[in-house]
């Protein structure tokens, strides 16, 4: 059997909305189900699992809906349950995009609800969830939630749901769930000796090692889980990682456009990482495979310790996380760089970089010192930029990188007397306003002043719309790839300016 | 953009067919009119269920006579599922039914032993299978995923483009010239399935 065990992370809804909120990093509405199931599938997962817990006649119209929304962006195979009380609102369901239903207390009142599914759309539409407690020696089917106990044997009830045509069960220990202590796996092995169909393994998922046991030792063909994945304790990528080690066959999880990516023979890759604010340098690391995959999952900086032979996450201790903005790749796919926004030093020394000068070599033209932090190679142009996702601020002519941090730093910790507070106290309209102040002064500068006199009114208006953009929260990064794309378009379109 | 006709036969759900072709910038005629697929230059049958009600409501509705005069035209074909069977010579899907005979080869239950039916996510082995436009740039051992409970066999070699393994090997993608056709579900196959939907979509043969 080369079927893989498929990793299921499961939303629980309610009026079209996800009730536990998702603690994705970027997320814009951790409550809107359809862009969580876009971060699902672009993470790895093998099929989502949406349950309406409120499940009320009234709200049917509700999940019809939400159903049709997900349908429309996902492309892995998403199962709809909760209220499913009849062959109606399983065809609403299965035809508002749905791959498959779930039914559970209603089946239970009415077992050849399972056979009318199963005749009307086929076996493997029809999954039935089935919540057991154990009460005494056995394990009984419990309905409601848990809150009823019937006094079904769970074996007994398997059996006969597989007679009448039931393509998979969805178990949920009710003893386990919310545990986060392990599957149980004794229900699933109970379970599994009384069907042949394929059993999806839910309740009691806390940690990475609880996921190859159901499968091993329980049986299951299929883990579920919420918590671990809506709190992003564990990415569906390190839960698959973790089945595959374990020996279990898994649909790899690799982010799109880390295939590319070419390891050297000991399967790392260098990472050069800037800071995304700034174009400033901070460090020059290495990454295999795995620490690739969770930065891009989790968009936090991971890498690979030579030296301590391990996976680390930079801040881990020092809560000095670098949240990352962008991975890209150099043209020989053998290097990788991370734009990153680092929430305090880079270095382990305390030092903003890693780098720091060995010998003063002197810079021709006005410059002066070292050039640890303006990355003035990529000012002669991105002709020269290697790395293949959009570009990060470039060349900083002005100078403004500083600026961009301070003016950050204030923002974050505000200090008394500060103007850049006191404005930024004031919102995004007093910014705007104070940029158009300073706009007008700059063009009566401009046909008034001297040079220094012109000088300083950019300077005030290049400070205003840092400010703006710190009140408005844009990041320079947007500002850089809006004027990437126009010179990408240029040259699309123009190539003999070029 | 391209054109994309998708046969309306009324056999099964073909919106999420539709809305996988269309995220990848084709534009999408839903139809059960043969005139219409006369003259299309992309045509996907898709399919869900048994095979002998579908074969006789593609023949019945003209939409078979359709098809073929596209494929005359030189239009490209994508058999999906029950579609893909379709393209065979015949099914032994309760009782013998005669397939469009596009591929050689018949469609044929798993043998005993084998999990029936064959649903979830499994790789596809192109050691064997002739190289071609069909899956072309996917990584190799790629997952898809699959729902059925029959599969073709005694494909010609030639026309081979992946195997899977579910109880042995079976053909899973298959291609003769403009006749392409994939047992599994490329419109629910995430990445590895985009990939396929535009090796459709491409001028590329």
């Amino acid at each position: 059997m080369s079927l893989a065990v498929r990793v299921i992370p499961c939303l629980d809804v309610a009026g079209g909305r996800v009730v536990k909120g998702l603690k994705f990093e970027n997320l814009r509405d951790a409550g809107d189900p359809v862009e969580a199931a876009r971060r699902y599938e672009a993470e790895g997962a093998d099929e989502l699992c949406f349950l309406d817990v409120a499940a009320s006649h009234e709200e049917r119209g509700t999940l019809v809906g939400l159903v049709a929304r997900v349908a429309d962006v996902l492309s892995i195979p998403f199962t709809v349950g909760g209220g499913v009380r009849s062959v109606e609102d399983a065809a609403a369901l299965l035809s508002a995009g749905a791959d498959r239903v779930t039914v559970n207390t209603a089946a239970v009142a009415d077992p050849a609800l399972v056979t009318r599914l199963a005749e009307r759309f086929g076996s493997q539409c029809v999954v039935v969830a089935v919540d057991a407690k154990k009460d005494g020696e056995r394990y009984v089917v419990s309905t409601h939630g848990g809150r009823r106990i019937t006094t079904t044997g769970l074996a007994e009830w398997v059996g006969e749901v597989t007679a009448r045509g039931a393509g998979e069960i969805l178990l949920t220990s009710m003893d386990a769930d919310g545990t986060l202590a392990g599957f149980d796996l004794a229900m699933l092995k109970a379970a599994r000796s009384a069907t042949a169909l394929p059993i999806v393994a839910s309740g009691g998922a806390g940690d990475l090692a609880h996921f190859a046991p159901a499968v091993l030792e329980g049986g299951a063909d299929a883990v579920l889980a919420a918590s671990v994945f809506h709190d992003r304790v564990y990415t569906v990528g390190q839960v698959k990682r973790a089945l595959a080690k374990a020996g279990v066959p898994v649909r790899p999880a690799i982010p799109a456009g880390l295939e590319e990516v070419a390891f050297d023979e000991r399967g790392l890759v260098p990472v050069v990482v800037r800071d995304e604010r700034t174009g400033a340098v901070l460090t020059l690391a290495w990454a295999n495979e795995e620490a690739l995959a969770l930065t891009v999952e989790t968009r936090s900086s991971h890498f690979w310790s030579r030296s301590r032979r391990e996976l680390w996450k930079k801040g881990e201790t020092s809560g000095n996380v670098q949240r990352v903005v962008r991975v890209s790749l150099d043209c020989d796919r053998d290097a990788v760089l991370y734009d990153v926004e680092p929430a305090g030093p880079a270095c382990h020394t305390g030092a903003r970089s890693c780098f720091s000068p060995i010998s003063a070599i002197p810079v021709e033209g006005p410059g002066e010192g070292m050039m640890v932090d303006a990355p003035a190679a990529r000012a002669a142009g991105d002709a020269a930029d290697c790395s293949s996702a959009v570009p990060g601020f470039g060349g900083d002519p002005f100078g403004l990188g500083p600026l961009f941090e301070v003016v950050a730093a204030r923002k974050a910790h505000p200090e008394p007397g500060s103007y850049t507070n006191r404005l930024l106290a004031k919102g995004v309209e007093k910014c705007a306003q104070k940029v158009g102040e300073e706009g007008v002064e700059t063009a009566l500068a401009a046909v008034t002043r001297d040079d220094a006199g012109l000088a300083a009114e950019i300077a005030d208006l290049m400070y205003h719309v840092v400010v703006l953009m710190a009140a408005r929260g844009l990041s320079p990064g947007a500002v850089a790839a809006e004027l990437a794309e126009r010179r990408q378009k240029r040259r699309g379109t123009r190539p003999e300016e070029k | 953009m391209t054109r994309v006709v998708l046969l309306d036969y009324g056999v099964g759900n073909v919106f999420s067919v539709r809305r996988a072709l269309e995220r990848l910038g084709a534009e999408v005629v839903t139809t059960s009119d043969p005139g219409l697929v006369a003259a299309a230059s992309r045509v996907v049958l898709p399919g869900v269920g048994a095979f002998a009600p579908a074969r006789e409501r593609l023949a019945a509705s003209g939409l078979e006579a359709g098809l073929r005069a596209a494929l005359d035209g030189g239009a490209r074909l994508l058999g999906l599922c029950l579609g893909f069977q379709l393209l065979f010579e015949a099914s032994e899907e309760f009782g013998t039914t005669p397939g469009l005979g596009l591929l050689s080869g018949r469609v044929v239950p798993f043998p005993p032993g084998a999990r029936v039916p064959h649903v979830g996510w499994n790789r596809l082995e192109t050691d064997g299978a002739a190289d071609g436009p069909l899956l072309a740039g996917l990584p190799r051992g790629s997952y898809v995923y699959f729902v059925h409970s029959f599969r073709p066999e005694g494909a010609d070699p030639a026309d081979v483009a992946a195997f899977c393994d579910h109880g042995g090997r079976f053909v899973a993608a298959a291609r003769r010239a403009n006749v392409w056709g994939c047992q599994f579900h490329p419109e629910k196959s995430s990445a590895a399935g985009r990939r396929i939907l535009e090796n459709f979509l491409s001028e590329a043969a």
